[in-house]
């Protein structure tokens, strides 16, 4: 049995929106092991990215618990979870709005240990240059800006400073629907390797059932707030059991 | 000289287009290299390409829409046999929306957010459906039946962020068909959607395209949706035309050396496991 990392036991969030209390996620329970791989599937306004905001400490829980390692951190701030030991690095769909241009990459993917109190530039610098071996780009990147990299680039750089220290999660919205084919295929390949080579679980939300599969052994289907189908990714595709699930999968384009 | 019986079944070709872009130095440099693309009547063409690879400065200039930093050098466009680069300024509005109609990628901005959408439709067919005179609040109505929405009262009324992105870009679907125009200009319009919503908007485009009898360039970075509409494809590669011919024949034996990377790429990433 692998240790459990990572435990939501019927967490739901409910928004305000004029005056009326909105529930956004209902009853979501699932379990993630040490070095697992969990993708959540569904389409916008589903609630994938409310329940990764909820796991980050960026939404608040209005029910339920959320479990790291055994302990209880639901309602803990973001920078409660990271100091009792919950590493979690996270990586947006938009490589263009989640890097601020006015920063060179070395001090993007550093931002994290500068935080935490690294101001020596030079070990900055020394960091920034494994980061940036990690997702495979060269160290001539790492004075320049946002600006003068392409999508994919960016978007490795964005995976970079999520592995800014050492994180044991990575929680992932759409890291790839923004990106050309061909670059989504680099980017898939790097979190791959990245998944095989060290401890690292990933939660990744996608409504791209193919990018999932590249990516995560287990899944989970949400429509409308709801957990409406669970199991294996390939089990999800070979025979979806949900309406729902069904629909997407029939949806999905394929090149045969 | 073009033979107009031949251009008859034409509803696009663009011949030896060349478009230059100004650089931050000021500049002007080519950014599409003489491409020759041709859309027959009721066809769907695709136009493949990545992000920079002038696809969509291409389809802006169709309707002479670029922005200020690109021109065309070179070459000739022809709508249903017009030379649209010979029209006047005022000569090309008589063009816009009637000829050549747009759908863009992203529904939020392309409409716009102060206005109800009742307003937007109506301005929409007063210009181009001169013809329906005070029958055009019915047309609106029937327009929006026909995309399976069961209450258009309250979508006429409604203001864009009320709906949603799904129902947003098929309104928009929609509103380029609503004046007949020989040849739609889709670039990229199902990308900024759900896999589902796609699928829905992959078919009413279809199905509109053969009700209305018009022609579409369909453009895209995503072969695997290309395919689901097109039936002949351009591939475009750094501004030039690498590739073209049947959908199927192009995905299943590429020939050049782009277009085979990025059919290995779409069918990699399929077989990941």
């Amino acid at each position: 049995m692998s240790e459990s990392l990572l435990e939501a036991k019927g967490v739901s969030v409910a928004y305000w929106r004029r005056g009326r209390r909105r529930p956004v996620l209902q009853d979501v329970s699932f379990t993630l092991a040490e070095g697992g791989t969990l993708g959540v599937i569904g389409e916008s306004g589903a609630g994938k990215t409310t329940l990764l905001r909820a796991l980050a400490g960026l939404a608040r829980i209005s029910s339920g618990r959320v479990l790291w390692q055994g302990r209880s951190i639901g309602a803990a701030s973001a920078r409660a979870r990271w100091r009792s030991g919950m590493r979690v690095g996270l990586v947006f769909q938009d490589p263009h709005a989640s890097l601020d241009p006015r920063q060179r990459i070395w001090r993007i993917v550093t931002e994290q240990a500068y935080i935490n109190g690294q101001r020596n530039t030079a070990r900055l610098r020394d960091l920034a240059g494994e980061l940036l071996a990690r997702v495979n780009l060269a160290p001539e990147l790492l004075d320049r800006f946002p600006h003068a990299l392409s999508g994919g680039q960016r978007q490795r750089v964005a995976i970079a400073r999520a592995l800014c220290g050492d994180p044991g999660l990575l929680l992932l919205d759409e890291p790839t629907s923004a990106l050309d084919v061909t670059v989504q295929v680099q980017i898939l390949e790097l979190l791959r390797s990245l998944k095989s080579s060290g401890n690292l679980s990933i939660i990744m939300i996608s409504h791209d059932l193919h990018a999932v599969r590249a990516i995560c052994s287990d899944a989970l289907v949400l429509l409308n707030g709801r957990v409406v189908e669970r199991g294996t990714t390939s089990a999800i595709f070979a025979h979806p059991q949900a309406d729902y699930t069904r629909q997407l999968v029939a949806a999905t384009p394929t090149l045969d | 000289m073009v033979d107009a019986s031949v251009m008859g079944d034409v509803a696009l070709r663009i011949e030896g287009l060349v478009l230059h872009a100004r650089g931050s130095d000021g500049r002007w440099r080519p950014i599409v290299h003489g491409i020759d693309l041709d859309v027959g009547r009721r066809e769907i063409v695709g136009l493949v390409g990545e992000s920079g690879s002038g696809k969509s400065q291409t389809a802006l200039a169709i309707a002479r829409i670029n922005p200020a930093g690109v021109r065309r050098a070179a070459g000739r466009i022809m709508c249903r046999g017009v030379d649209v680069s010979a029209l006047n300024e005022r000569q090309m509005q008589g063009i816009r929306g009637r000829e050549v109609a747009y759908i863009f990628q992203e529904p939020m901005t392309a409409l716009n957010p102060t206005m109800r959408l009742g307003v937007m439709i109506d301005d929409v067919l007063r210009v181009c459906r001169p013809d329906l005179g005070s029958g055009r609040a019915e047309e609106a109505k029937s327009i929006l039946r026909s995309l399976g929405l069961d209450d258009p009262e309250w979508v006429l009324n409604a203001y864009p962020h009320q709906l949603s992105g799904g129902m947003r870009q098929r309104v928009l679907i929609a509103l380029a068909y609503a004046c007949n125009p020989a040849l739609i200009v889709a670039d990229e319009p199902t990308t900024a959607l759900d896999v589902t919503l796609q699928a829905q908007a992959l078919d009413l485009i279809v199905s509109l395209s053969q009700k209305h009898d018009s022609a579409m360039l369909f453009i895209s970075h995503d072969l695997a949706v290309v395919k689901r509409v097109c039936s002949r494809v351009y591939v475009m590669c750094e501004g030039r035309i690498v590739e073209s011919g049947p959908t199927e024949a192009v995905i299943s034996a590429p020939k050049d050396a782009y277009t085979q990377r990025l059919v290995a790429s779409a069918r990699a990433k399929e077989a990941f496991a």
